[in-house]
């Protein structure tokens, strides 16, 4: 018995202990008969149901705990389930969905079935709480198909990028390439396949440089690297003409763009290639037609050279040799002959000088020069010159300038009087009786600009309306005039029309037949000139001051006719005259002779004047010999061409005594300048004699000028003492000292002809001028 | 636990004692009438004999757990349990449960009505 007591008291200590432990456990244990009624639960269950223990053991499982699939099929239902329930012995897992306080839970019951021997079947169940790891899982497995939906969408739309891009890579006109940073070819569109001649199978895979032909193919490799190794970029980023290598061994002009792109270390190269052949062709093309019109600009302008030099040679004899005549001849019928010569022979030459201006406009060889120019005095000027041929005719002439008109304006002063004399010309052509006006005003005033009306109003003879166009035309007369109206060649409108539209303005006319004409000369944008003209003062011809010392001047020319004539020319002087017909015998003369001065002509065979005066620059023995250029040309361009050669002086075909003696004034000694100290004397001299007119005030005013000059230190400025010059003269004639005015004289002759030492000399004894005034 | 609970002493409602181990003392005349029991049938038999069937495995468990553990459910709190009559008919009853001592020795007594 205290066996049996013993064992009895060790099973309840071990039923104890269990019960304790399966108490103590977390999950919920239930066991239940096999109706499904409690037999047994642990504490866990207790909590998980909510209710006292005692009151769960006998009750059915699917009452106590209503998950919404029955855990275990009802006592009552003997249906097929139930009998399989009874019949499966493996564990059965699964999550019910368990609602309570309004709370939805999620328990994982995990039921088993033990066998007892002699006894009905024990049904074991273990119940977590799996609520959280539903919902988490729930959660991320809403979460893993929200990621997949967005990775489908967003594959979706990098698709739709990418068909994108294919496309345009696909229809780009460009050939578009990548390569990697070995030069390996990894992508070759469609354009590319055009252009090279390759399918894009053909290169992928391959290096680029087989696009390329040597030598660059083999500098290609090495350009990557330094790039790479240096980041310096020769191309990249940079377009450039290239020249690729097609597939048939052709060379193809392509402009080419290359571009880096770096993703996540992985280098890409693309390159954007345009053929540009036809480009190329077009560029060809453009240039060739450059070359051709610049080779008919030359031609053109060696046309009007050529024509100018072959007219004017001639014409130099002509008019150097009546010229010459007039001195000799005194019989007064043969003088009268000899007039005429002249004059038709200067009437031609204003054809020549027409013709060739207007070749000249149509060349576009013409050039305006622009310069400060005195407008009321032009027109007063440009009127003068037609006062003698008036004085038979019942005809006033007046030239009146608004005073609106700014008094100082930039215009080409040769130019615009050119196109003045022309109309006033054919105004004193065409009238007979009455007046010639010219008149000038301004418009459109802003200070800086201003519009310039020029009018010459004629009570003339008129011309017809059918007529008043075609008179601009060249070579165009106007029809009807009586024969001695008519002169000239027909090209004077025509020019002045020309002339006028290049400086920037237009010949409007207004005229009725019987009722006179209005030409209005109408220059838009005319500048202010800030500056007052420049005093071109003319230099004083007196032959007779013009003796030279004895001298050699070497006259080279290879017409016989122009040697002659400059050897008549100074026949008078003490100047010896030797000639050679071109430059090469110009220099071998030049040895033997050594001039004091050469007067070369430019345009002659063997050799010309340009290559001449060069040899005689660079030979020490010879570079001091002033060399003055004779040239037929009109173009501008060859008299800066001269300059520029450093030729010391020029003179133009034909050459008149005048300009002759006065260009030889500038480098050859006359009888004057040797005496040197007797110039310097006169003014002083006359200075006792003179009875002057308010001479305080005369004194002031040759203060005023003495500050002025002692200004001068170191360089001279021509300008201004040709200024001052004029204003001594001024000075002299108003209050009648001589002195005073000889002096202005001579210090504006000093200046005309460049002769500094001269200027400074007297400028330095311009105070004893002064002083003797004060005595 | 006091020593002579006034349920021992009671006649007027079915009691039944049981010493520590869970086995019967004896049960009163109003027990003995209720659930057709006789006192001779009951005494020294396991306390499980009035239990059913279905709650033997619950009372072994729970009664082990108590000896070990002295932590129990079910004492001196009313609870409607089923019990076995002696005609082995189960019927529903309420159940009031103490622990105390009788002559020195810890009892079981409870006391069942019939609802």
């Amino acid at each position: 018995m205290d066996g049996e007591k013993q064992l009895i008291r060790k099973l309840q200590e071990t039923l104890g202990k269990m019960e304790l432990a399966l108490g103590s456990i977390g999950e919920s244990i239930v066991w239940t008969d096999a109706s499904g009624t409690i037999q047994w639960c642990n504490k866990s269950f207790d909590l998980l149901a909510a209710k006292p223990h005692i009151t769960l053991l006998g009750k059915q499982l699917n009452d106590v705990l209503p998950v919404k699939t029955a855990i275990f099929p009802g006592r009552n239902e003997l249906d097929s389930s139930h009998i399989d329930l009874l019949k499966e012995e493996a564990l059965i897992e699964s999550v019910h969905e368990y609602s309570r306080s309004e709370r939805t839970a999620y328990l994982e019951i995990t039921r088993s079935r033990a066998r007892i021997s002699g006894a009905e079947d024990l049904f074991i169940f273990s119940i977590r709480d799996v609520t959280e790891l539903t919902l988490s899982q729930r959660a991320l497995s809403k979460a893993r198909d929200n990621l997949e939906a967005r990775v489908a969408e967003r594959t979706e739309q990098l698709r739709g990028v990418t068909d994108r891009y294919k496309n345009i890579l696909f229809e780009a006109v460009d050939a578009i390439i990548t390569i990697n940073p070995e030069g390996i070819i990894g992508s070759f569109n469609p354009a590319a396949e055009r252009i090279f001649g390759y399918k894009a199978s053909d290169v992928i895979g391959e290096n680029v440089t087989m696009l390329m032909p040597s030598p660059h193919s083999m500098k290609h490799d090495a350009y990557i690297k330094k790039y790479i190794q240096t980041g310096r970029k020769k191309i990249i980023g940079i377009g450039r003409e290239v020249v690729g290598l097609r597939r048939n061994g052709e060379h193809v002009p392509l402009y080419l763009a290359v571009s880096e792109v770096r993703i996540r270390e992985q280098i890409t190269f693309t390159g954007i290639l345009r053929d540009i052949s036809d480009q190329k062709k077009a560029e060809k093309a453009l240039r060739e037609a450059k070359n051709q019109a610049d080779a008919a600009n030359r031609a053109k302008s060696d046309f009007l050279a050529n024509m100018s030099h072959e007219i004017r040679t001639p014409m130099n004899a002509v008019l150097g040799f009546s010229d010459l005549l007039a001195d000799l001849i005194k019989d007064r019928k043969q003088k009268r002959y000899l007039e005429a010569i002249r004059t038709s022979g200067k009437g031609l030459l204003t054809i020549i000088n027409d013709i060739l201006d207007l070749s000249k406009i149509e060349a576009g060889k013409l050039d305006l020069h622009y310069e400060s120019v005195n407008l009321k005095k032009l027109l007063s000027e440009s009127t003068d010159i037609f006062l003698p041929s008036l004085a038979e005719k019942d005809v006033e002439l007046s030239a009146e300038v608004d005073s609106g008109v700014p008094e100082n304006l930039m215009l080409d002063e040769i130019r615009l009087r050119q196109v003045l004399i022309n109309l006033i010309g054919n105004a004193v052509k065409f009238t007979h009786q009455g007046y010639i006006r010219l008149t000038a005003k301004a418009t459109g005033l802003d200070g800086e600009k201003a519009e310039l009306h020029i009018y010459v109003e004629d009570t003339g003879s008129g011309i017809e309306p059918s007529q008043q166009e075609l008179i601009f035309g060249a070579f165009d007369q106007q029809a009807g005039a009586a024969r001695n109206e008519v002169r000239g060649t027909g090209l004077g409108l025509t020019i002045s029309r020309r002339l006028v539209e290049m400086m920037n303005g237009r010949i409007l006319l207004t005229s009725e037949p019987g009722c006179g004409s209005i030409f209005h000369v109408c220059l838009r944008e005319v500048k202010y000139s800030a500056e007052k003209p420049r005093i071109k003062a003319e230099p004083l011809f007196d032959s007779a001051e013009y003796s030279f010392e004895p001298a050699v001047v070497l006259v080279v020319d290879d017409v016989a006719s122009n040697r002659e004539l400059i050897q008549e020319m100074l026949s008078p002087t003490a100047l010896e005259v030797i000639e050679a017909e071109n430059g090469r015998e110009a220099l071998a003369v030049i040895r033997t002779n050594r001039p004091d001065l050469v007067l070369l002509d430019i345009r002659m065979p063997v050799m010309d004047g340009y290559e001449t005066q060069k040899i005689m620059k660079s030979d020490d023995s010879f570079n001091s010999i002033p060399v003055i250029g004779v040239t037929a040309s009109v173009v501008i361009t060859e008299k800066t061409n001269l300059d520029f050669a450093g030729f010391d002086g020029f003179l133009t075909k034909p050459v008149s005594r005048r300009d002759l003696l006065l260009e030889l004034r500038r480098f050859l000694q006359t009888k004057e300048e040797k005496k040197g100290v007797k110039d310097r004397e006169l003014p002083e001299a006359a200075a006792r004699q003179d009875n002057v007119v308010a001479k305080d005030e005369m004194l002031i005013s040759l203060e005023a000028l003495k500050s002025r000059i002692q200004q001068f230190s170191g360089a001279i400025e021509l300008d201004s003492v040709l200024s001052i010059a004029g204003e001594l003269m001024g000075i002299g004639e108003k209050h009648k000292a001589s002195a005073v005015k000889q002096y202005g004289l001579e210090l504006r002759r000093a200046a005309d002809q460049f002769r500094i030492a001269r200027v400074k000399e007297l400028l330095k004894s311009f105070s004893e001028l002064t002083a003797k005034f004060k005595e | 636990m006091g020593e002579g609970h006034e349920l021992l002493q009671d006649e007027k409602v079915p009691v039944i004692v049981a010493n520590k181990v869970g086995i019967i003392l004896r049960v009163n005349k109003k027990f003995e009438e209720t659930f057709d029991w006789q006192n001779s049938a009951l005494a020294g038999q396991p306390i499980s004999i009035i239990i059913p069937d279905n709650l033997k495995d619950a009372h072994n468990m729970g009664f082990s757990r108590f000896k070990m553990s002295g932590d129990s459910t079910l004492l001196e709190t009313p609870l409607d349990l089923e019990i076995v009559k002696g005609s082995g008919e189960v019927v529903i009853a309420e159940h009031f449960i103490v622990s105390t001592k009788e002559r020195g020795e810890k009892v079981f007594v409870a006391s069942i009505s019939l609802r």
